[in-house]
């Protein structure tokens, strides 16, 4: 018998029906690419008066020259860039892709609370790993797939997605967590079950402290941890064996 | 003289499958434009079943490099291993803690949160109620003396 995560952890996917935005819900969103440049759309004159406020310049900044403007001028990005008080756009490369919704949503008035907060919630973008032939996704190294499949990697977390996604595995990058409104996701009417979300919170934990079972937390999210890392500590042993 | 990439425009596809997605447009960036003559050469001259082609006999597609298959790191684990973290699952639990139904986000002292951090100035964390280890507080306090 081939024995796989799915196997093992179980099925991580079932039907949702409802219409919320609840935590687990898998949905579409719109992520950005992690870019090095960005481009930056600007009128020539801020003046709608003058004939020169229809035309544009557009202009390519990179990240690394930004953040080193900024600092040197203890300027912050935006404030760089006029973000904040010009009719500025930022260009930027997006894809939808699938996200799970990690948190309910902010409320749409809370004291003290910026509009710009009103109805966000936080979700993690789904990448595929392994593609429905079982092969690893085109241009990713085998290797490093394969890793992440064993839980290797902490900002990664493995999910099989066969049936539901057009995916055999697909993984959450962590390291790529966003705030989204919800009224700009679409729902795929599917959903974490309980344990997966489960696991997912103790990998977020993980993730952000560098502890997987640490004795601070609950002690039954701490059995969840530990149940993790003893997996984890497994499926690492036997492919570092099988790589030899 | 030899052919180098033309300047065309890009046909806009638009695929159902995914994986699709990825391969046709590389495929048709590099052979779409390409003049017949030049693309004849490349598939009998540089192609692998081609280069080692042998006149009257069946071609051998074995040369082509192939993407080897994903092999899941738990059919690694040896049987007993697996049925003893099956065993290990099956007596976790899993509340609706973990699983939280609700649309929105009521805690007062989450928003409160929020807010502060958002705000402009620094912020103090509650003394005894967040765990902050003491190599993270050296790290803060280096960045607010910057």
């Amino acid at each position: 018998m081939e024995q796989n995560l799915r196997d093992l952890l179980g099925e991580p996917f079932e039907q949702y029906a409802g219409d919320n935005i609840v935590p687990g819900l898998v949905c579409l969103a719109i992520v950005p690419y992690q870019l090095r440049t960005l481009h930056v759309v600007r009128p020539l004159s801020y003046n709608s008066a003058s004939p020169s406020s229809a035309a544009y310049k557009l202009s390519k900044i990179n990240f690394e020259q930004l953040t080193q403007r900024a600092n040197g001028m203890n300027r912050l990005p935006h404030v760089e860039l006029s973000l904040r008080s010009d009719e500025d756009l930022v260009v930027y490369k997006v894809k939808i892709r699938p996200v799970i919704v990690l948190s309910p949503r902010l409320p749409e008035k809370a004291k003290g609370l910026p509009s710009y907060f009103a109805y966000s919630v936080l979700c993690v973008p789904l990448y595929t790993l392994v593609d429905k032939d079982g092969f690893p996704k085109r241009g990713y190294n085998l290797v490093a797939a394969e890793k992440i499949a064993a839980l290797q990697c902490r900002q990664f977390f493995p999910i099989p997605s066969r049936t539901y996604l057009d995916s055999a595995i697909s993984f959450l990058r962590l390291d790529n967590i966003q705030a989204a409104n919800r009224n700009i996701l679409r729902s795929k009417q599917i959903k974490l079950t309980k344990r997966w979300l489960a696991f997912i919170r103790v990998w977020i934990r993980f993730y952000a402290t560098g502890k997987l079972a640490e004795e601070q937390i609950p002690e039954r999210e701490r059995k969840t941890a530990e149940f993790l890392n003893t997996v984890k500590e497994l499926l690492s042993e036997q492919l570092e064996k099988s790589q030899y | 003289m030899r052919w180098t990439l033309p300047r065309f425009d890009k046909p806009r596809l638009k695929f159902d499958n995914v994986a699709l997605e990825g391969i046709i447009p590389t495929v048709l960036d590099r052979f779409a434009a390409m003049p017949y003559n030049e693309l004849l050469d490349y598939v009998y001259f540089e192609t692998a079943p081609m280069k080692d082609a042998v006149k009257g006999q069946p071609l051998d597609f074995g040369g082509i490099p192939k993407s080897q298959r994903f092999v899941d790191p738990v059919s690694l684990l040896l049987p007993g291993t697996f049925q003893q973290l099956r065993k290990k699952l099956e007596k976790l639990e899993f509340d609706e803690m973990s699983a939280p139904e609700c649309e929105e986000l009521v805690d007062p002292n989450v928003l409160e949160l929020l807010v502060t951090i958002d705000g402009e100035g620094l912020f103090t964390l509650p003394e005894n109620e967040v765990h902050i280890d003491a190599d993270f507080k050296e790290d803060l306090k280096a960045l607010t003396e910057d």
